[in-house]
């Protein structure tokens, strides 16, 4: 598959055309549980890039010398190493951030974004084609929590990034930032992107 | 190699150079991570005893207490200017920690604010606001302090819950109730 297309088109599927939020539904947990706030959206979003990237671009380079038999063994131990590493760096130099994601950062290792995105590309493609599908889909993931957690933040709380920009008589709807805004911002949001799917 | 002996190879090698590099990052961020910790704590200290300055580790049976100056400690003419506590609650969606500060012959509050908890966004979270933090403030710790639905009498040492949330109110009230108790007998002995 991967001689067919053009090596931008990895990169560039990610963010639209094969969303991992959208259209693949990878990753429903963290989307769901951390979007509360835009600032944890990108916290989440840059974090899982990064072990993505790394995860991909190792796995695609030692495909070939992991049996079959103990991959998901193998991967599971790459993922959690990088996830580790992730954790203890937003520990030591973001420790706001950290405390504010809370589980949800070792909790990486189960995304299966991340396992998704090793299983049906980088165990099947080169180093370079793995890391622009690993970053496509770490950066598309990011926009989209960033824009869930902007729209949840600012009709929750009335503000963006933390910074009050809704007049002070908006009353925020206090359930935008429970779980059950979450539910709505997310169906809502996949709807809009099916239907312009559908047009286009 | 037969597929049994490159699958175990394959694991442990794997598993070791993971094990190597993340031993290696640890040692890299260990240092960061405790300077962040302390940073964190003698924040929280000066946030709950304003002009602190320095502290004295008394904590005893894992309860964690500190007597607070107004100077170093080895300046002789520093003020003791109360005890800073580290209390668990157990609230509505896992643990409460506070950190409350207690007049130096701990007879009263000065006051708390809230460390880590989980309780819910929008109401039992406003455990964490000035107008709830602030009912607790001169409170006696001669008797318990109580819950009240509704409008609460502070000479009677109570609180009002807030609306909604009276588990996490009673939660962080029953917390210090507790744990105040706990230390005191722990700093001034069972007698007193």
């Amino acid at each position: 598959m991967s001689s067919k297309k053009p090596a931008i088109y990895h990169f560039l599927k990610g963010f639209w055309e094969e969303n991992p939020v959208f259209v693949q539904i990878l990753g429903t947990c963290p989307t769901l549980a951390v979007t509360a706030t835009a600032v944890n959206g990108i916290g989440m979003g840059l974090a899982t890039t990064f072990v993505l990237i790394l995860s991909c671009v190792v796995v695609s380079i030692i495909k070939n010398l992991i049996p079959n038999e103990v991959r998901i063994g193998v991967y599971t131990v790459i993922i959690a190493a990088f996830v580790t590493l992730a954790d203890l760096f937003l520990k030591a130099y973001f420790p706001d951030l950290s405390k504010s994601l809370g589980p949800f950062v070792p909790l990486i290792v189960v995304n299966c974004i991340i396992f998704g995105r090793i299983e049906a590309f980088s165990a099947k493609n080169n180093a370079w084609l793995s890391f622009l599908d690993a970053l496509g889909n770490g950066l598309g993931f990011t926009i989209t929590l960033i824009i869930m957690g902007s729209i949840r933040e600012l009709l929750g709380k009335g503000t963006w990034f933390g910074i009050p920009v809704l007049l002070s008589f908006y009353k925020p709807m206090l359930v935008m930032i429970l779980p059950t805004g979450a539910f709505f911002t997310y169906g809502t949001l996949m709807a809009i992107s099916n239907a312009l799917k559908q047009k286009s | 190699m037969n597929i049994s002996t490159r699958m175990i190879v394959s694991l442990t090698v794997v598993t070791v150079l993971a094990g190597l590099a993340l031993a290696f990052c640890y040692e890299i961020f260990k240092d960061k991570i405790d300077q962040n910790a302390v940073k964190a704590l003698n924040d929280s200290i000066n946030e709950v005893i304003p002009g602190a300055v320095s502290k004295e580790d008394i904590s005893k049976d894992d309860m964690v207490m500190y007597k607070v100056y107004d100077k170093p400690l080895s300046d002789d003419t520093k003020n003791f200017l109360g005890y800073a506590i580290v209390v668990n609650a157990g609230g509505y969606q896992g643990t409460i920690k506070l950190i409350v500060s207690v007049t130096p012959d701990f007879s009263k509050i000065i006051t708390f604010r809230v460390l880590e908890h989980s309780e819910t966004p929008g109401l039992g979270a406003y455990i964490t606001s000035t107008g709830f933090i602030s009912q607790f403030e001169s409170l006696s710790l001669n008797q318990p302090i109580k819950v009240k639905k509704g409008v609460a009498n502070k000479d009677a040492n109570e609180i009002s819950a807030i609306s909604g949330a009276t588990i996490s109110s009673k939660a962080v009230t029953n917390g210090l109730n507790e744990g105040l108790a706990k230390a005191k007998i722990l700093i001034l002995g069972s007698n007193q």
